[in-house]
């Protein structure tokens, strides 16, 4: 157990050592691919309107990938790998590709849930203190995109599709 | 000569008394004064000797029993509102939720306190208590008793999800907080899932409160990207029954998550058309649990 003094940090290591940058790299590919996944959302569906606010909703969480992405590369550096993880992209591709707003709701409130537990992964495993305050700050907004994306699909009604992190465990 | 030189003894004899009587006092003084610590200021009446205050250590346990007070209070809020703000349906089951989510988490950071070799802390949080959540419940049921009276809000139901919101809110930045400070990562996982667990309850309030799609995104986020800046959904009905309009809560409101304070309004309009506003800082050292802090659950 370490004592530190208020307001500083704890005795962790401010910068990421070796095995935190493997997990951080893991972490931005699994973002990139969000960011193209949900552009592939955006192309398929551009041409609606956004009258139950669909299009706000993807756009901006698409956003919210692509900065989550640039912040894991300032922590980084030049280890950073800046490509997307593959596996997870062509996994949901088809899922995303769809002009369908609920169907693609849906598939991303996986891929979100899916983020939100990898990250909780990665920060039980993190030793640096100051690359666990990011990804945690990141996966707590993640937690949230769950929650709109949940209603989105139409499951506005059910408290446990708004609350609880199928990946995660109930909470 | 004779007669100046009795004179000059009896001069001499009370000029003696009046240097003698001078001298006790004197010495009375320092004596007062006197003491081990010679820089020390002289000390009037019995008080007791001052002491100083210990260097109050600051660990995971003090941390952890901090969040687990958050938890408490919170806890002691939802009670409330859950009695006597007027919930009903949806809203009343999500707060309900929200009260078996804050039990849970007080668990856990009970026993993450007696892993890190601390005592549970199992009250609410006093700091908060007398700064912030007495006065907000307050203007929202109202308290006679208070001088002078304050009134109950106009829409109590309302109120208690802004409550609420900022509540979830003021957790959320408490766990992103102490995710840097403590020190195992698995620790610091347990934090950020339970920081992610309070920022779902909070925009699922923000939902509830605004409406959909109205509280999905808050025009600041929207506006921060030229690709989403003109995507603004029409702003939520305002559905207050006086004057003052309310302040509308989102479920998204910043890419990342913060640390700054969660700010909140509610209560009936005063007479200039004015809401109460307060905003609940993250904990800082004058908030903490201390080792040395104790209380009767």
């Amino acid at each position: 157990m370490s004592s530190t003094p208020p307001g500083e940090t704890s005795s962790s290591p401010r910068r990421p050592t070796a095995g935190d940058v493997e997990l951080l790299a893991l972490a931005q590919q699994f973002e990139l691919a969000a960011r193209e996944l949900y552009d592939l959302a955006l192309a398929a569906g551009d041409a609606q309107g956004d009258a139950g606010g669909a299009l706000a909703v993807f756009t901006t969480i698409r956003e919210n990938h692509d900065e989550y992405a640039s912040a894991l590369s300032a922590s980084l550096g030049v280890a950073a790998p800046h490509v997307r993880d593959d596996a997870t992209f062509e996994a949901m591709a088809a899922d995303f590709d769809s002009a369908d707003a609920a169907s693609v709701a849906a598939a991303a409130y996986e891929l979100e849930s899916a983020a939100v537990a990898n990250h909780l992964d990665f920060v039980g495993r993190i030793e640096s203190a100051e690359a666990a305050r990011v990804l945690t700050s990141l996966l707590l907004v993640e937690s949230q995109h769950c929650t709109v994306l949940a209603d989105l699909a139409g499951n506005g009604s059910d408290l446990a599709a708004l609350l609880d992190n199928p990946a995660v465990g109930a909470s | 000569m004779s007669g100046s030189s009795d004179a000059n003894s009896r001069l001499s004899r009370r000029r003696l008394f009046e240097l003698g009587g001078t001298g006790a006092v004197l010495a009375a003084v320092l004596a007062a004064c006197g003491g081990d610590d010679g820089a020390a200021p002289g000390r009037v009446g019995f008080a007791p000797t001052a002491s100083d205050l210990p260097d109050p250590e600051v660990d995971d346990a003090v941390y952890l029993r901090t969040l687990s007070s958050l938890e408490q209070s919170i806890l002691a809020i939802y009670a409330r509102l859950q009695s006597d703000a007027g919930l009903d349906g949806p809203a009343a089951e999500a707060l309900a939720r929200f009260a078996d989510g804050h039990e849970s988490a007080a668990a856990t950071l009970g026993q993450l306190t007696g892993d890190a070799g601390g005592e549970a802390y199992e009250c609410p949080n006093p700091w908060y208590e007398e700064r912030y959540f007495g006065s907000t419940l307050d203007r929202i049921l109202g308290n006679d008793e208070a001088m002078p009276p304050v009134p109950p809000s106009d829409d109590s139901a309302r109120d208690a999800l802004a409550f609420a919101y900022a509540l979830e809110s003021l957790s959320v930045s408490s766990y992103l907080r102490f995710v840097e400070l403590v020190t195992p990562p698995a620790v610091r996982a347990q934090l950020a899932q339970l920081g992610a667990e309070a920022a779902r309850r909070a925009a699922t309030t923000a939902l509830y409160h605004s409406g959909v799609p109205e509280g999905y995104v808050s025009p600041e986020l929207l506006a921060l990207n030229p690709a989403t800046e003109g995507l603004q959904v029409e702003a939520p009905a305002d559905t207050t029954t006086d004057e003052a309009a309310i302040t509308p809560l989102y479920a998204l409101t910043d890419r990342f998550a913060q640390l700054g304070a969660a700010s909140l309004e509610v209560g009936a309009a005063d007479d200039a058309g004015l809401r109460y506003t307060t905003a609940f800082e993250t904990p800082a050292e004058n908030a903490y649990i201390y080792r040395s802090l104790t209380c009767s659950a």
